[in-house]
């Protein structure tokens, strides 16, 4: 029997309908710079597969697919005996989430701040996203003993609430750096999927180390774009404008971690279906977002998507009516580093930033999905809000 | 430009009946505004009858004076966008053409699932020996008649009456008429879903630049949502 749970929506004080239009066009938060770092060592598809003994004919199958052709990882060394990676214990991965997080982390952070000018000690607040490991204190913590940030730096740990993430930790930053002007804040996006490997002959876990990639992405939130002698200061920077989300709660166990027991450790799965399932969720919250500012699909010139995989691609393709040139850089940091999670939005921005065709005015959509499940979208400008 | 909106077999079919001999900024607008509407209602088909006469060229691209003031690269930007747009219909596609027939209303059909004609019609892209550039027909127009027939076409010209074009595959069917055409093509295609249309007509306007890989997953993207149940069932 299942049953299904409505909550029944009181009257708020406000008394707004969850649609109703916000004021939120005077609240940009701007994106003033985005970094991103990785594990040195970059491996292919098919070098994964030999090191960690992939042998499954469809998993085989998958590591052969040409949308990704290398992955930036903390695998262990290979045992001279087998060839294969030296087989990681539960508390091998948690070390190797530490100290991997803390490295390609502080790499992003220190990337974003110096393309802005700043420093940690400028920093009055960090949000720190990973679904990839479990520790208390969280990541948030370990940045500020290691990177020197000020001990009244306001801290908050999104922690497992996967791919989508990033833009769940962008949300409340944009809020608070506009109810507090001059203020910084920091995004960083963290995620050491490799930590999160299963290594067995399933496909289960196969689809999983054939798919995601370990990196971070950081990014610096400002009220006002500021000055910057980096990236930014010469390009438009994205002003986030208004943010929409959408829970599919049907879809609640498609993507989830289970605890294997022969393993002893945490597991994820993927749904089959649920690329396209979310693929074509999408218009939803998408329309309404575009809706609530006075805007169509066609405003829309820029689109940083999620790198969920090739499927997921493909479906909100179809469904957006976009074409290759609208996911150019999604395809490009899938086949580069794979699904890395909540960061790999931002990578895609980074390149649309790097790639410098975003002129003040312009009008781009963010969007990333994940567990629920769920999708997440932000509506950005480049350069000043309300003034193109 | 008349629009007119009637009822086929159960479904909808939006009539834009084009009779202008150039298709400028202000044409391209009100088609804009129509492609609206059938979005907005989600109207099934689409028909855009270019109705030339045997002497009179319909449905050319302006000319322009070379000067300082370059409009047309402005033109040119919002009339890509709107056939982007129209490739991008979730609605079964048709140009009709009927008499002479310029360049615009042919890089029109070439975004569209279908290409109908009367026996009067006569196809005209313009070339560049005439002066004229093909633009973004250059990328369209090899998909359906091959790079060889789309090189010669462009770079010598030809006058190409619907029989002609047909064999060049520029044309689907032709009738006596462009009404019996349309009328025929729209009952043979009733069974088609628009959306189905819609997904066809991507997979098929990428097959020269998607991976295999990304086909396969375009194709299965397009083939699992034709088979979800709507949410409301």
């Amino acid at each position: 029997m299942s049953i299904t749970h409505q909550a029944v929506r009181t009257k708020s004080f406000q008394s707004l309908p969850i649609d109703a239009p916000t004021p939120l066009r005077e609240r940009v938060g701007v994106i003033s710079s985005v970094a991103s770092a990785f594990p040195e060592s970059a491996y292919s598809q098919e070098e994964v597969g030999a090191l960690l003994g992939l042998e499954n004919k469809v998993v085989r199958k998958l590591l052969r697919a040409p949308h990704i052709q290398k992955r930036h990882l903390y695998l262990p060394e290979k045992d001279a005996l087998t060839g294969r990676a030296r087989p990681e214990s539960a508390a091998d991965l948690h070390t190797k989430f530490r100290e991997g997080a803390l490295e390609i982390g502080s790499r992003a952070i220190r990337n974003a701040l110096d393309a802005v000018s700043l420093s940690e000690a400028d920093v009055d607040y960090i949000m720190c996203v990973t679904s990839t490991g479990f520790m208390v204190p969280g990541l948030s913590s370990l940045f500020t003993r290691e990177l020197g940030f000020d001990r009244r730096v306001r801290r908050a740990d999104l922690v497992g609430m996967g791919c989508n993430a990033g833009l769940n930790g962008l949300n409340p930053l944009v809020q608070w750096v506009w109810n507090h002007p001059g203020r910084v804040a920091l995004l960083v996006c963290c995620e050491i999927n490799s930590a999160a490997y299963v290594v067995d002959d399933t496909v289960r876990t196969g689809i999983v180390n054939s798919l995601f990639g370990d990196g971070a992405a950081a990014a610096v939130v400002t009220s006002h774009a500021g000055s910057t002698n980096g990236l930014l200061r010469t390009q438009p920077a994205p002003h986030v404008l208004d943010f929409e989300s959408f829970c599919i709660p049907e879809q609640w166990a498609a993507m989830r971690f289970d605890w294997n027991d022969v393993a002893g450790k945490w597991s994820f799965f993927l749904d089959r279906d649920i690329p396209y399932v979310i693929g074509f969720n999408i218009r939803e919250p998408l329309e309404r977002l575009l809706e609530r500012n006075g805007l169509d699909l066609s405003a829309i010139k820029h689109w940083v998507l999620h790198t969920g995989g090739g499927a997921v691609i493909e479906s909100v393709k179809l469904s957006l009516g976009l074409d290759e040139h609208d996911v150019r850089h999604t395809r490009s940091v899938l086949r580069d580093h794979g699904n890395i999670s909540s960061g790999s939005f931002l990578v895609s921005l980074e390149r649309l930033l790097a790639e410098g065709c975003a002129a003040p005015g312009d009008r781009g959509v963010m969007i990333t999905m994940g567990p629920g499940a769920q999708i997440e979208t932000a509506l950005v400008q480049f350069g000043e809000a309300g003034t193109c | 430009m008349l629009t007119v909106v009637r009822e086929c077999d159960g479904e909808r079919v939006l009539t834009v009946q084009i009779d202008e001999a150039a298709i400028d900024a202000e044409v391209v607008s009100a088609l804009a505004d129509v492609l609206d509407d059938l979005e907005h209602d989600g109207i099934e088909n689409l028909v855009v009858h270019f109705s030339g006469t045997s002497d009179l060229v319909t449905g050319d691209f302006p000319s322009w004076r070379a000067g300082p003031a370059r409009s047309d690269i402005r033109f040119f930007a919002r009339w890509e966008e709107t056939l982007s747009r129209i490739s991008r219909l979730k609605a079964k596609t048709f140009a009709a053409y009927d008499g002479r027939v310029g360049a615009a209303a042919v890089h029109v059909g070439l975004v569209m699932d279908l290409r109908l004609a009367s026996v009067q019609a006569r196809l005209t892209l313009g070339s560049l020996s005439e002066g004229r550039f093909p633009g973004m027909g250059a990328y369209w127009l090899p998909k359906l008649v091959g790079l060889g027939n789309a090189r010669r076409i462009f770079l010598v010209g030809e006058d190409l009456p619907a029989k002609r074009a047909s064999e060049l595959g520029l044309v689907d069917v032709v009738e006596d008429t462009v009404d019996a055409v349309v009328e025929t093509m729209l009952k043979t295609t009733r069974p088609v879903t628009p959306e189905a249309a819609y997904f066809t007509r991507r997979i098929l306007d990428d097959c020269y630049l998607l991976e295999h890989s990304a086909a396969v997953e375009l194709a299965k993207a397009a083939r699992f949502k034709l088979g979800m149940p709507n949410r409301e069932q």
